[in-house]
């Protein structure tokens, strides 16, 4: 049963080759025999035919793409009647030869069962008149429905499929009730609506409008106050205020970001088996946020999703907004067998993910085939993959300021070398009989400490962090902090005989947790230890290395891998040297024992490196090298002698005083000096100042990028590579049947020119490496208008607008603008937005202004009966359809009136369900969504949506009735009304959650409701009766349908 | 709604939703303003988003109306279970030659040929032959229809496990269950049409967790529920501390009024009136499912025939009981999970397959049998599909490297029996080879495994589809034909 797969799959193209013949020839023979009687007939003929190409591109098409293809030609063909083109039109024997015989029209008209459409209310008389005037004309087709548009190149521009053409450029319509066009977009919709013979519905009540235009655009409630505010405001300009006034809200970006987030299937974790946090993914909300709410030109919230850190790499919000490709799933165990496949599987995300976003297409549907329904071939969709090729998500560590990081550094080593000539003069005060005296004495007090702290003189990371040397000899770094840092240190060893190194791990305040390591949580790992030695008097002379033995650390993580023994034991940077969790924030030592001791009478000039793995940034923050000539040597952190001291003693001590040289005599000065109180104080102020060193304000930010490091991976340890250099075309999909290899390229259906797909190829600013600039010349092509996706790019988000605004867009499927999607109600309409939002500027707040203060976004939202049967749908537009609220406006309004909202913005988000921030905080994790969310259609967030279904279920029911948290919120909401009389705390509760005040009915029910619940209570002995009935009455009016939805 | 509803739409009358769901108090007003057809006719919306689980018509007469798939969690060894292979005792020890160390998830634990340690007997009048660690399941082998040919999704857990409830190994794809309700409705009103059950005893859930009965790009509404192992098996199924059932009436009577008080004002709106019932629903739905899962008012004969008592096996015989009384009640399609997420918290018995798989079988045993007998008995079995099957099978090679030999995970091969409705029973379809490394005889996929179950189920599995970002998709893909040997 199981079939070869081979053999499925030709089958498979096979038919679907004859199919897609079998159309053509249709097309062609339809249009063949409309051209041939056209030529032959008169004049008039051939006028009709236009009338009826008219008709068809005007009326028909709209009703049979929006209302009759679904069960018609798309997918299934119900009733043998296929309306996909004239040929199955005519061979399903249902259109007649005039429409007086039509089949098709009687079922329209209600005239013959089954009554079409389907399950909904009869069309527009109008309609169907249209229906039957162009089967009277010949019902002619000007393009196939749902079928196989025409490839831009070998086709005139209407043989082009709708939404590859060139935006038109159409002037908003005359109509007859001027009055009624406030905006051009009241002339497009009120001109076919006269054209139908439908009057639009009368203007919202401003009560309505105002609660409207909050919770649509900002997914809160107004409050009362704000509510009469409006109502009390009768200049002609109140409600364009209003709007005004909400798009400067930064409750607007919160709401909208979270639709974008929707179409960019953001989440916060991994996915699959062990969905692991991606914690710092949550910048890219915070970048929406911030983008919608400083109204970014649209080409350019585009661009830097796509290519932020080629085409701004300083800038954060770009670093931020390149998390848009990386959100996908991706499994955490994957064998070596699926390395590359689940590579495949990465790329195809991410090229479905933009291709359903900005441009409406179903790239993806190309991955295993040539696209069914879209001009998009299996090629194309590898070279727009081999685009992301070397793209991967990583962690990168940004510095959002990095000048005032500058000069405050600046000023503390101006400051740090002040404090310490005010030292060294303290110390060469002393510089009299006293301290001379103490010398002759044999320095008394000073040196005689088991270890001997070196002399740092050099330090190298590969990561270029910064090092800065304190005052007690150790280093600490900050910086840059890459994965698998190596620190190469050169210390010069003054006497032979050191047996063994200690390696201190100092806390520091300016390291995460105090330290002493530099990861997220203040952890290191010293994978790898190793020490050269030359001879101070040949510097020229090859290293010889200083086997290392016996090593013992004050704490580590443990025994094996994560003993300070495995930073030795192996060259494996991957095993070594931690400390448990406990252990952060306290300073640590570890000793390494000489195999055998560095002979060199004249001192040795040593090359220590110490190298950090496995995990991101796992390198020490603060260290202090130390040895010391103790046979068995004891080790704690702390004590120790500088080097310099210790040889400066030894001078003293066997040649006395007058032999010192002056840096010797320098140095002991300083051990002089440690017992005056000034120095004391000098000192104090030196370290209390080197502990304020200022801290750079690193970043993490997760993007999506190239050259950065790769995130971290179970597999990582099998050796998953996460890309490939080349990207292949794939049969079948299949990573194991590679053809040809795929060179980066944007999707050649909708280039225009001649100048071809690499137009927008741009090599990279001279030294740069990191990348390739290949998603740059993407981001170029996807906003470029004249030779590009522009055009398709500014469709597309106009759509999106307008779907929000009005529950459904112009085109009914927002991320689907190919042949499988529906068709543009307003075609007209559409074009002329797209135009008026690229000539200006491409700014999403205009476009919201210019809908907000149109006459068909303000109409009432009622359904008056005769007009419903003209046009259930609402497709012309003549009323304000209501609907249900989404699952975060629901909450979020249910915090507000329970005055228990969080307004902070920003940052990690939340996975406490019970928190009260607004629900677009909420961490996105996907194996445990937030089950409240869910219950209202919150997505998968698994691959991008474009439409939330809108489901009405018992479990909903359940959350209102029971839920605590719905209770909490109406506890909150009474609290909030108490004191108020049982009328006016009714009246006041109404007009909390309702932006309304009680009717009289309402009052009196809810009174009634109010006193009866009390006495209910008070009879079962319950305390508060009174409180807990006022509870309750809140908590039905938030679950009230008027409550959950915008009219 | 985006998307286009494919199968049969629409799929109820305003007058079957009166019908099927009875009205509370206050609703009396309702019923004259829903009887008038032209205003109700006027949908915006399809007919599922106000109540996605009617039932809906089938494509043919069904020959199973109700599904339970005893889940067999981690990858059973066919070898060890159903799937006797003489051979693999013959060459035990011996090195399987040719065998490539990546075939598992271990490539560095790869032994020797191992056989079966459990003895296999006749069984019934078919005389299967069975492992001894199914004694009351082996009672009931003339029910089964075995396959022993099935070929996984993959040699690693949550693929292998998308692959088996959602036919893609990838995440993000509505499972068998969501696609069967979303196919048929629920013939509940009161109950989730898509019940889960996972190990109750704290070893995890499977892996991938709750994308394994996910609703995918289906509408949230077809998602399995969840039966929480601990405390309250549905959220928010228990009023709010300290309110009675009065004062909750009283409140929903409320609501009722002011909401059909709405409707009247905004007439022919029908989200408005789906959603009045769905709170006469969820009022009923608080009585009806404590009711459901009420094990313990079962008469104890029938407690005992599941084993509910037993340290061993209790738990299983808790939720067998469940799944009964659930199906018994409308419910659609239930899938109990017998194990946690790995290793030895499931049937992935890495190590010490003897111990790992005695363990889980004793674990299900009597409650499987005691299902397949209390179904049968209730004339219930007929219309019932029980399935028995987990996500790949196991390798005939040891896996070394600890002192008990176990097995790794099988890509090539897995046994898996159906019972109850629609089957024929006492047949074994196709083969592993000799040491059932592989599918070798009448090969089955996933595919074809969900077309037959879907076909059983009256639904044709090349028509139930769903639309969705300009792709029509199916559960079995571009592939899946029915295993009509199979079928009684």
């Amino acid at each position: 049963m199981l079939r070869p797969r081979a053999a499925t799959e030709l089958n498979k193209r096979l038919l679907a080759g004859a199919g897609r013949a079998c159309l053509r020839v249709a097309l062609a023979l339809g249009l063949a025999v409309a051209q041939a009687t056209a030529q032959q007939a008169t004049d008039d003929h051939a006028e009709r035919m236009a009338m009826g190409l008219e008709l068809f591109r005007n009326e028909i098409r709209p009703l049979f793409s929006n209302s009759c293809l679904a069960c018609h030609g798309q997918g299934q063909v119900m009733g043998g009647l296929d309306l996909r083109s004239r040929g199955s039109l005519v061979a399903s024997g249902k259109v007649g030869d005039t429409s007086a015989s039509s089949a098709l029209v009687a079922v329209l008209r209600h005239e013959r069962e089954p009554f079409m459409p389907f399950g909904q209310g009869r069309l527009p008389a109008a309609t169907v008149d249209a229906v039957a005037r162009w089967i009277d004309l010949g019902a002619p087709y000007d393009e196939p429905l749902g079928g196989f548009p025409g490839a831009v190149s070998d086709a005139g521009e209407a043989e082009v499929f709708w939404s590859f053409r060139t935006l038109s450029d159409p002037a908003p319509p005359a109509v007859a009730n001027e009055a009624w066009a406030r905006t051009p977009i009241d002339r497009f919709v009120l001109a076919r609506l006269e054209g139908a013979g439908i009057k639009p519905n009368p203007r919202a009540s401003r009560r309505a409008l105002i609660r409207r235009a909050w919770l649509d655009l900002l997914g809160l409630p107004p409050g009362p106050e704000r509510v009469e505010e409006f109502l009390r405001d009768a200049n002609p300009g109140a409600y364009a205020r209003l709007v005004d006034e909400l798009l400067e809200s930064p409750h607007y970006g919160e709401r909208w970001a979270r639709h974008w987030m929707d179409i960019a299937r953001f989440a916060e974790s991994e996915g699959f088996e062990e969905d692991y946090d991606r914690p710092f993914a949550h910048h890219y909300r915070d970048f929406l946020i911030k983008a919608f709410n400083r109204d970014m030109p649209y080409d350019r919230f585009v661009r830097l999703q796509v290519a932020g850190d080629e085409l701004e790499p300083e800038n954060a919000l770009a670093l931020m907004a390149t998390g848009f490709m990386g959100h996908g799933p991706f499994p955490t165990e994957i064998t070596e067998a699926e390395f590359e496949t689940s590579r495949y599987d990465e790329l195809d995300d991410m090229v479905g993910t933009l291709g359903t976003a900005m441009l409406g297409l179903t790239v993806g549907c190309a991955r295993c085939h040539d696209h069914k329904h879209d001009p998009i071939s299996a090629s194309d969709y590898y070279r727009m993959a081999a685009i992301f090729g070397r793209t991967t998500r990583t962690v990168i560590e940004h510095e959002p300021d990095p000048g005032k990081f500058r000069r405050e550094k600046a000023k503390w080593q101006a400051r740090r070398s002040e404090l310490r000539s005010a030292r060294k003069e303290i110390e060469s005060q002393l510089d009299g009989e006293g301290f001379q005296g103490w010398l002759e004495e044999g320095a008394p007090g000073a040196g005689g400490e088991e270890w001997q702290v070196l002399d740092i003189a050099g330090i190298r990371s590969t990561s270029q962090a910064l090092a800065y040397t304190l005052d007690d000899g150790s280093v600490l770094l900050s910086g840059d902090n890459v994965d698998f840092d190596k620190y190469t240190i050169t210390a010069d060893l003054l006497s032979p005989g050191v047996r063994a190194l200690r390696v201190e791990a100092l806390t520091h305040p300016s390291l995460p947790f105090n330290g002493p390591g530099r990861s997220h949580d203040g952890e290191f790992l010293l994978g790898t230890v190793s020490v050269k030695a030359r001879p101070l008097s040949d510097l020229s002379a090859e290293p010889a290395t200083l086997k290392l033995q016996n090593a013992r650390a004050t704490v580590q993580l443990n025994a094996d891998y994560s003993s300070v023994g495995a930073a030795i034991s192996d060259n494996n940077h991957r095993s070594g040297w931690a400390l448990p969790a406990a252990a952060i924030g306290s300073s640590h030592a570890a000793v390494f024992e000489f195999e055998e001791p560095p002979d060199q009478a004249g001192g040795s000039r040593l090359q220590i490196e110490l190298s950090f793995g496995l995990n991101s940034h796992f390198s020490l923050g603060r260290l202090r090298l130390s040895v010391t000539d103790s046979p068995a040597p004891r080790f704690a952190v702390g004590k120790g002698d500088p080097q310099a001291v210790v040889k400066a003693l030894g001078s003293l001590r066997g040649r006395g005083p007058a032999e010192l040289t002056d840096g010797e005599r320098s140095v002991l000065r300083r051990e002089y000096a440690r017992r005056d109180p000034k120095w004391m104080e000098a000192t104090a102020l030196i370290r209390d100042h080197e502990a304020r060193i200022p801290k750079t304000s690193f970043t993490k930010i997760q993007a999506t990028a190239e050259g950065f490091s790769n995130p971290r991976h179970n597999a990582n340890g099998k050796g998953y590579p996460h890309f490939y250099e080349q990207t292949f075309v794939l049969r079948r999909g299949d990573a194991n049947l590679k053809m040809e290899p795929a060179e980066p390229q944007v999707l050649p259906v909708l280039v225009r020119g001649e100048t071809g797909t690499r137009r927008w190829q741009e090599a990279p600013p001279p030294g740069w490496a990191r990348s390739g600039f290949q998603r740059s010349s993407l981001a170029r092509w996807l906003t470029d208008t004249e030779h590009g996706a522009g055009e398709l790019l500014a469709r597309v988000i106009v759509n999106r607008l307008w779907h929000h605004h009005f529950g459904t867009g112009i085109v009914a499927t927002p991320s689907n603008f190919g042949a499988m999607g529906a068709r543009p109600t307003h075609p007209d309409l559409l074009d002329w937005l797209a135009r008026d939002l690229v000539e200006n500027g491409w700014q999403l707040k205009r476009l919201h202004r210019m809908i907000m203060t149109s006459s068909v976004y303000m109409l009432d939202s009622s359904g008056a009966e005769s007009k419903a049967a003209a046009d259930s749908g609402n497709l012309l537009r003549w009323r304000w359809t209501p609907r249900r609220l989404e699952a975060e406006a629901i909450r979020d309004s249910m915090l507000v009136v329970s005055g228990t909202l969080d307004p902070t913005m920003y940052g990690p988000g939340v996975q406490n369900e019970s928190m009260s921030r607004r629900s677009i905080y909420f961490f996105v994790k996907r194996s445990e969504l937030i089950p409240s969310m869910m219950l209202f259609d919150w997505p998968e967030h698994l691959v991008g949506i474009g439409r939330r279904p809108s489901t009405t279920i018992a479990p909903q029911a359940l959350h209102f009735l029971n839920s605590p948290s719905t209770r909490s919120y109406a506890e909150g909401f009474a609290g909030r009304l108490a004191g108020l009389g049982l009328r006016e705390a009714v009246d006041q509760a109404y007009r909390m959650a309702l932006a309304r005040p009680a009717g009289p009915a309402e009052a009196e029910s809810g009174v009634t409701f109010l006193g009866r619940q009390q006495r209910l209570y008070a009879a079962d002995g319950k305390p508060a009766a009174g409180l807990r009935a006022l509870v309750d009455y809140c908590q039905s009016l938030m679950s009230l349908n008027e409550f959950l939805y915008i009219r | 709604m985006s998307n286009p509803d494919r199968i049969h739409q629409p799929a109820v009358s305003r007058r079957e939703l009166l019908g099927r769901c009875g009205m509370g108090l206050g609703m009396l007003g309702l019923a004259g303003i829903l009887a008038d057809e032209g205003l109700l006719a006027a949908p915006a919306l399809p007919e599922r988003s106000l109540n996605p689980m009617a039932p809906r018509p089938t494509h043919f007469a069904p020959k199973a109306k109700r599904v339970v798939w005893l889940f067999i969690n981690g990858g059973p060894s066919h070898v060890d279970t159903w799937d006797y292979k003489p051979e693999l005792t013959k060459r035990h020890g011996q090195e399987l030659e040719g065998f490539d160390k990546f075939t598992g998830f271990f490539s560095q634990e790869v032994g020797a040929l191992l056989k079966s340690p459990f003895e296999f007997t006749p069984r019934g009048q078919s005389g299967k032959l069975v492992s001894e660690i199914f004694p009351h399941l082996g009672e009931h082998v003339d029910k089964m229809a075995f396959i022993h040919s099935g070929v996984p999704g993959s040699n690693n857990h949550s693929p292998a496990l998308f692959m088996m409830n959602s036919g893609q190994t990838r995440m993000g794809f509505p499972s068998l269950g969501s696609w069967v309700t979303y196919g048929l409705g629920s013939e509940s009103s009161d109950l989730p049409g898509f019940v889960v059950m996972s190990d109750p005893k704290d070893r995890g859930l499977p892996k991938g967790n709750a994308s394994n009965w996910s609703a995918g790009f289906l509408p949230g509404a077809y998602q399995g529920t969840w039966l929480r192992p601990k405390g309250d098996a549905i959220k928010n199924l228990l009023r709010p501390a300290g309110m009675a059932d009065a004062h909750q009436r009283s409140q929903l009577d409320l609501i009722a009024s002011l909401n059909s008080a709405d409707l009247d004002r905004n007439p022919g709106e029908r989200e408005l009136a789906a959603r009045i019932e769905s709170f006469e629903l969820a009022y009923r739905m608080q009585s009806a499912a404590p009711e459901a899962l009420d094990v313990d008012s079962e008469p104890a004969h029938v407690q005992e025939l599941y084993g509910l008592h037993s340290e061993h096996c209790g738990h299983m015989a808790r939720q067998c009981i469940m799944a009964r009384r659930l199906l018994e009640r409308g419910v659609r399609f239930v899938q109990i999970y017998s194990g946690g997420m790995e290793n030895q918290r499931a049937w992935d018995g890495h190590i010490d397959i003897l111990g790992n798989h005695g363990q889980f079988a004793g674990e299900t045993d009597q409650p499987f049998a005691a299902l397949l007998t209390d179904l049968e008995q209730r004339g219930m079995l007929d219309e019932t599909l029980v399935i028995w099957g987990g996500e790949f099978g196991r390798l005939p090679v040891a896996q070394i490297g600890t002192s008990k030999p176990g097995r790794d995970h099988n890509p090539h091969c897995f046994s898996a029996w159906m019972a109850g409705g629609g089957i024929k029973g006492g047949v074994s379809y196709g083969e592993s080879d000799d040491l059932g490394f592989k599918a070798a005889v009448d090969r089955v996929s996933v595919h074809d495994f969900h077309a037959t179950i879907l076909h059983l189920l009256g639904m044709d599995h090349e028509r139930l589809t769903y639309t969705y970002n300009g792709r029509s998709y199916r559960l079995t893909d571009v592939e899946g034909e029915v295993l009509h040997k199979i079928l009684a």
